[in-house]
């Protein structure tokens, strides 16, 4: 009803650039995938994640925008299809336009952002929020290709027919987002620009209102469809022709013969390159570690200090920065199949697997998301509309095998499983058998989400609908910015958490000294000592203290134990300049108990900032708790048999 | 060439319908409305590349609006463009865009051929 007042009174008016309250805050919204985070990286220099399937951001994100007026605080918010609560996404972007955001106040003007190319269909699913009365800037994205697709639409029209402006852009392209910040320096000046849509969403087609429900949902969407195409008509609307591209791609991606085979072969090429790419670059990075470690060997002076240095924090955190390359290769997959648009594909070949299973082929994509990293995945499951669904995959989530598992298995396996080709040039032994592990990790998560679906968390199948957007060239910057995050990210925890663990670790080494003021031999530190303690648990395992302590300090984070272990070996070899992880593995743990460990790192829940994201996601430790033990028995009876049968 | 392909699927999937269908039967699916008008068909039948308008989801309660939000309302057009591998789901063209549904989904979908549609429906 306020929409009857086109206000610009509720810009707020010039104001001070003081406190963040002060500014005004504007609200990107509109359905998934279409540009809002793009744009918003655009406007505000940010780099929050960007794909090309929908339900990609699932939290609110604030920004700064610079306008030429003065600084405006701009939110990214999930994609939403109008304003009914019913997943945790949606909630998110309801509660932020409605103000009910804990801390938030309600925004002062929203930018609504549609694709163009899908103009019939995104205006009616917008018409609840164009009703809420805000001022508002419609933002068209992907003129590119509706140009490209010979498609037509005078903005021009548009913005008459809906009464507020109206910017047809290439979100992409930071150029053509003028109009975005006139919008927004307006709000500081109270040009007239600003201001509210006049539509006015009578209680009937508020689909957000109890006792609104008057009519029956399906003549609410029949009544907004008929408007939509109606104001596009009206702006010369012509959608643009089905993309050839995307049909010829898809033709063979979900032919039936080629397309599992594609899949296959993806797979095997992102597998084959983790190994056979990274090594020159982790031969380098190997070189380097040691060669500034001898180097500073050699010019500093004999003591604690060079101890701690060479020994404990050049062999712990050097023997995790070396996986570096490895996983900046499966990140760089990963950005390019999810920015092509190949991943939607993905979840649809699969959605029969995960139908058997008794979950939505919506879960399917936080899952494929876990193979980076768990914790994402986890929050990216409120996309998942039912609950005992969204459960479900939080659930089985960290059994897919996330980046922090690689540098584990790759030492383990460039360690135990001798180089060669398997399948000729297509994939070598060494990649096959990293496709093992991820494969028994699937294998885990498949059975554990059956039986979960069929017992605590048993429910009715919802109807699986999954948007295909087109296929689109990946942006070389928006890869690069993922590479350069996940690097920091990398380095962070290397610096961090890795660090930390051995600086104490090489401490523990140290005392009690021996009588003659010497450090004790390893076995007999404080470290061994507790080893010792463990050791009893693990041994049926095949493992001896030093992996215990591995065990335990990757609690904290699963590459923690390459750290622990070089730091270990570092201190015990102090004498020998040219100590080699892998090696000294190879003399300490035979076959079987190689792959017992393997088989630990597939099952266990080796994470804590997984459980503590589990804990905030599911309200409570009851879901966490039983996650981690579960995880823990089944790794421990992996690991047991594996040890005892090899 | 096209239609070669389609004439055992299409036989295959009425045969497996049956067990899938059950649940709906109680629902008001093929109760015809109005004598005049066509008959309707389920979107599951219809024929790879056959264009055909949105009559009537037979849907209960708050599954629809996944649907209804992604431009799937009735009178909008579907087009079935091919099916996922292994009996998956299978990728209709929406208004011009792509969404994949399963067989239970699209046999709950009352459509009508987009040519007769022409007539019927002309006042939208
Ligand atoms: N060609 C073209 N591609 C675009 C444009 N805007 C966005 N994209 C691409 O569209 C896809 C989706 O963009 P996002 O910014 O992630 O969309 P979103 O609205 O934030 O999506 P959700 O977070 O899932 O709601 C990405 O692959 C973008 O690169 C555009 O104007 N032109
Ligand atoms: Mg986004």
């Amino acid at each position: 009803m306020s929409a009857a007042t086109p206000s610009p009174a509720l810009a707020a008016g010039p104001v001070g650039k003081g406190a963040a309250s002060d500014r005004p805050l504007v609200a990107l919204v509109g359905p998934p995938n279409s540009g809002k985070s793009t744009l918003f990286n655009n406007l505000t220099g940010l780099r929050q994640r960007v794909a090309n399937y929908p339900g990609v951001t699932v939290e609110r994100r604030a920004g700064v925008v610079q306008s030429s007026a003065g600084p405006v605080d701009v939110v990214d918010l999930p994609g939403v299809h109008g304003l009914s609560p019913r997943s945790l996404d949606q909630i998110v972007t309801r509660n932020a336009l409605l103000g009910e955001l804990e801390g938030d106040r309600r925004p002062d003007a929203v930018v609504v952002v549609l694709d163009v190319t899908r103009l019939d269909s995104h205006l009616m699913v917008a018409e609840p929020v164009l009703g809420l009365g805000l001022p508002t800037l419609v933002v068209l994205t992907m003129a590119d290709e509706l140009d490209r697709r010979d498609g037509a639409l005078r903005s021009r029209g548009l913005a008459r027919e809906l009464g507020v402006e109206v910017a047809l852009v290439n979100a992409r392209d930071g150029a053509a987002l003028e109009p975005v910040r006139r919008f927004l320096a307006a709000l500081h000046t109270g040009g007239d620009e600003v201001r509210a849509c006049p539509i006015v969403v009578a209680a009937d087609h508020h689909d957000d209102h109890p006792s609104g429900r008057s009519l029956p949902v399906v003549d609410i969407f029949a009544a907004r469809r008929k408007r939509a195409r109606a104001l596009g008509r009206a702006a010369g609307f012509r959608a643009p022709r089905p993309s050839r591209s995307t049909n010829r791609l898809d033709a063979l991606v979900l032919h039936r013969f080629w397309g599992p085979l594609v899949f296959a072969a993806v797979v095997a090429l992102v597998f084959q390159a983790i190994f056979a790419w990274a090594e020159p670059l982790m031969d380098g990075a190997e070189a380097a570690i040691a060669t500034s470690g001898e180097y500073l060997a050699g010019v500093m002076a004999e003591g604690w200090f060079r101890s701690l240095l060479i020994d404990g924090v050049w062999a712990g955190v050097g023997s995790v920065l070396v996986f570096l390359p490895q996983i900046l290769i499966l990140f760089f997959f990963i950005a390019v199949l999810e920015d092509s648009g190949y991943m939607a594909r993905a979840a649809v070949i699969a959605d029969r697997l995960m139908h058997r299973v008794g979950l939505q082929g919506k879960s399917f994509l936080p899952l494929l998301s876990a193979y980076a990293c768990a914790v994402p995945a986890i929050m990216s499951a409120r996309t998942v509309e039912d609950e005992r669904d969204r459960i479900a995959t939080i659930f089985i989530a960290p059994f897919m095998t996330c980046s922090a598992r690689l540098p584990v298995y790759a030492l383990l396996i460039a360690a135990f499983v001798p180089a060669g080709p398997l399948l000729g040039p297509f994939l070598g032994r060494q990649a096959a058998v990293l496709i093992a592990l991820y494969a028994l990790g699937l294998t885990a998560a498949i059975v554990t989400a059956a039986v979960l679906k069929r017992t605590l968390l048993r429910g009715r199948p919802l109807p699986f609908v999954m948007e295909l957007p087109p296929y689109r060239w990946p942006s070389a910057r928006s890869i690069a910015a993922r590479l350069l995050d996940r690097t920091k990210i990398f380095l962070r925890r290397a610096g961090k958490i890795i660090l930390i663990v051995t600086v104490v670790l090489w401490v523990l080494t140290q005392f009690p000294k021996t009588p003659g003021g010497e450090a004790p031999a390893i076995a007999d530190s404080a470290l061994g000592r507790a080893g010792q303690v463990i050791e009893p648990v693990i041994e049926p395992l095949g493992f001896d203290w030093r992996i215990g302590i591995g065990l335990v300090t990757s609690l904290a984070a699963r590459e923690v134990i390459v750290g622990t272990l070089g730091t270990i070996y570092g201190v015990e070899t102090r004498d020998d300049p040219d100590f080699e992880l892998r090696a000294a593995l190879q003399q300490d743990l035979d076959f079987g108990a190689a792959v017992a460990l393997l088989i630990f790192f597939v099952f266990a829940l080796q994470c804590m900032s997984t459980v503590a994201v589990m804990r905030r996601e599911t309200g409570g430790w009851r879901w966490p708790i039983m996650q981690f033990g579960y995880m823990l028995a089944l790794a421990y009876a992996g690991a047991w048999a594996a040890n005892a049968l090899l | 060439m096209a239609t070669q392909v389609i004439e055992p699927l299409s036989a295959r999937r009425a045969s497996r319908g049956d067990g899938v269908n059950r649940k709906q039967d109680s629902a008001t699916k093929n109760t015809d409305r109005g004598g005049a008008a066509p008959p309707l068909r389920l979107l599951a039948d219809v024929p790879l590349e056959e264009e055909v308008v949105l009559v009537r989801i037979d849907v209960a309660g708050e599954d629809v609006e996944p649907l209804l939000e992604r431009g799937i309302v009735p009178g909008c057009t579907l087009c079935p463009v091919r099916h996922a591998p292994a009996g998956g789901p299978t990728v209709y063209r929406v208004d011009g865009s792509l969404v994949a549904l399963r067989r239970e989904t699209a046999s709950c979908l009352c459509v009508r051929s987009a040519l007769e549609a022409a007539g019927v429906l002309d006042s939208n």
